[in-house]
């Protein structure tokens, strides 16, 4: 099982449902309360499938379901993945808090200095690129 | 078999700690008609009148036979049979020397043999070694009282020691299976029973002597390492200044972490995370077993023993701690193992939330640590229940810290 590729989706998906609520994670902890419960594979699977059918009416486009995700050649390989997805997506959270948290003490989100980025990426263990993701989306979607 | 009980011999010869013990001779006197005991003993600090009417005890200081006619509280009658009792302890017809503060230098010993040998020491001095005794004391005769009386306590426990060895043991019920800690519930298999040779048990002991121990808890731990894992001793005595008094809480590193809570295999990983963290840096590798032994309950409460075996610490070493890339660098500029911190992740103490959610839910938090901590040492896998149940409980509870390295430490295994 390629678990990196496990967590590089759920990062993905992670990020999309917040940045399509600018910051805010409701979506997302719904999604995790259905993963949460599930505890077969076929559950684990249906749940998945059941709310990116949903994610897609409501306009959030999240990609396909990795194939590592679709079958589970055993159930340690289906807990494995429950855990990494479901670690990923705390992670992705709290990444997200702890950046809107230093952002908040910021004025003026527009005229952030490269500088100021770069020390809330450092305090916030994340990369200055995730920074300025957050940023563009509490200002409502990427400036063209 | 001989060599075997000379071993041990040389084994309470050298933990054997007299420092601190202390000396009372005793005579004594029970009428048994009106149920009362009256007690004579003299020790460093004078004489000591004790009057026991059932329960009822009443206890007086004296610095000489003189002060007897003074006391207000004890009858004629009692006056007399305490000045009999002085007429007895001074032609030396001691019943009985008290021995407070014997021990044996490594804790674990003490706790294994304590009430069953130790305790059972100053009933076990033959009359005329007690006369011997007090006599050399009563002179003042301080190196030779020491001498012999270390001489009769050494050979007093080493015969009891031998007869425990030599006699049966009660049954020992078998774990059933070796993933007993995912079996709920637990149960034990009492046919066949297991019975340990004498060999095994002299062996069993000398682990015991030999280990590192510990306190945590209401548990006391020995970690015992074979002589060809010296480096282990070697690089555990970097931190461990007294082998005989482990300290676990600052060992751990691991900031705040409530003692009473960890168990044995939690304990261990604790214990070895630095070791194997800087076998890797000297480029060595752990090429055989170690041992951890636990006694559970304190003081003269019934104690629980248990015998766990790591059987290969270097797959643990390898899947675990070989290789860069299980390290990172904390803010200090420190190597620490991705381990220990996904292990930290999921310790209740270190989680931002309310201070008594973290009490109500560390002992559940801890099993499951301890249950993963075991899986990873005794089969060398993740058990994905645990991580899947902490993993809940860190969510449940709303706790803003990250689970760290999760999906590296899955992908090593």
């Amino acid at each position: 099982m390629d678990v990196e590729k496990i967590r590089g989706w759920a990062w993905n998906v992670a990020n999309k449902l917040i940045e399509a609520e600018r910051g805010d994670t409701r979506i997302l902890d719904r999604f995790m309360m259905d993963l949460r419960g599930a505890n077969l594979p076929h559950e684990f699977t249906n749940a998945i499938a059941n709310n990116m059918t949903v994610f897609k009416r409501a306009g959030i486009d999240v990609g396909e379901i990795p194939h590592e995700l679709q079958y589970f050649s055993s159930i340690t390989e289906f807990k494995e993945a429950k855990a990494v997805i479901i670690a990923t997506f705390h992670n992705t959270q709290i990444a997200w808090n702890r950046v809107k948290e230093s952002l908040g003490k910021q004025r003026e989100l527009k005229g952030l200095s490269r500088e100021k980025l770069q020390e809330i990426a450092k305090n916030c263990y994340v990369k200055p690129e995730f920074v300025q993701i957050v940023i563009n989306a509490l200002k409502g979607g990427e400036e063209k | 078999m001989n060599d075997e009980f000379e071993r041990i011999k040389n084994i309470i010869e050298k933990q054997i700690n007299f420092d601190d013990v202390s000396v009372q001779f005793r005579v004594e006197l029970k009428d048994r008609k009106n149920k009362k005991t009256y007690v004579l003993a003299e020790n460093e600090k004078g004489y000591q009148l004790e009057r026991k009417i059932g329960n009822k005890s009443f206890r007086v200081n004296l610095n000489s036979f003189k002060e007897l006619k003074n006391q207000e509280n004890l009858s004629d009658e009692e006056k007399e049979i305490f000045a009999k009792l002085f007429n007895r302890l001074n032609n030396y017809q001691i019943d009985k020397i008290s021995i407070g503060g014997l021990k044996l230098r490594n804790p674990i010993l003490t706790a294994s043999i304590g009430q069953s040998v130790i305790a059972n020491v100053s009933k076990q001095i033959p009359s005329e070694n007690r006369r011997e005794l007090y006599g050399l004391w009563k002179e003042m005769k301080k190196e030779e009282f020491q001498d012999k009386f270390r001489d009769i306590v050494t050979n007093i426990i080493i015969t009891q020691l031998k007869d425990k060895l030599e006699s049966d043991d009660l049954p020992t019920p078998i774990f059933p299976t070796s993933v007993a800690l995912s079996e709920i519930p637990n149960y034990y298999i009492c046919e066949p029973k297991e019975r340990y040779t004498l060999a095994t048990k002299i062996e069993l002991f000398n682990k015991l002597a030999d280990s590192v121990c510990g306190r945590c808890g209401q548990r006391l731990y020995g970690l015992y390492v074979p002589e060809e894992g010296f480096e282990v001793k070697k690089i555990l005595k970097n931190y461990i200044p007294d082998f005989y008094n482990v300290n676990i809480d600052s060992i751990a590193g691991v900031r705040r972490i409530n003692p009473r809570d960890i168990k044995p295999f939690e304990y261990i990983f604790y214990l070895l995370d630095r070791v194997l963290q800087e076998m890797y840096r000297r480029k060595m590798i752990p090429d055989y077993h170690v041992e951890l032994f636990v006694i559970e309950g304190i003081g003269g409460r019934k104690k629980f023993f248990s015998h766990y075996i790591i059987p290969n610490l270097s797959e643990v070493f390898f899947k675990l701690y070989h290789g860069d890339n299980k390290y990172w660098v904390s803010a200090s500029g420190r190597a620490v193992s991705k381990i220990k911190a996904l292990i930290s992740s999921f310790l209740v103490e270190n989680w931002n939330i309310d201070n008594n959610l973290k009490k109500n839910n560390s002992e559940i938090a801890h099993a499951y640590i301890n249950r993963l901590l075991y899986f990873i040492f005794c089969h060398r896998r993740l058990d994905m229940d645990s991580i899947l149940f902490l993993e809940d409980l860190k969510i449940k509870l709303g706790d803003t810290t990250q689970i760290r390295y999760l999906e590296e430490v899955i992908s090593w295994m």
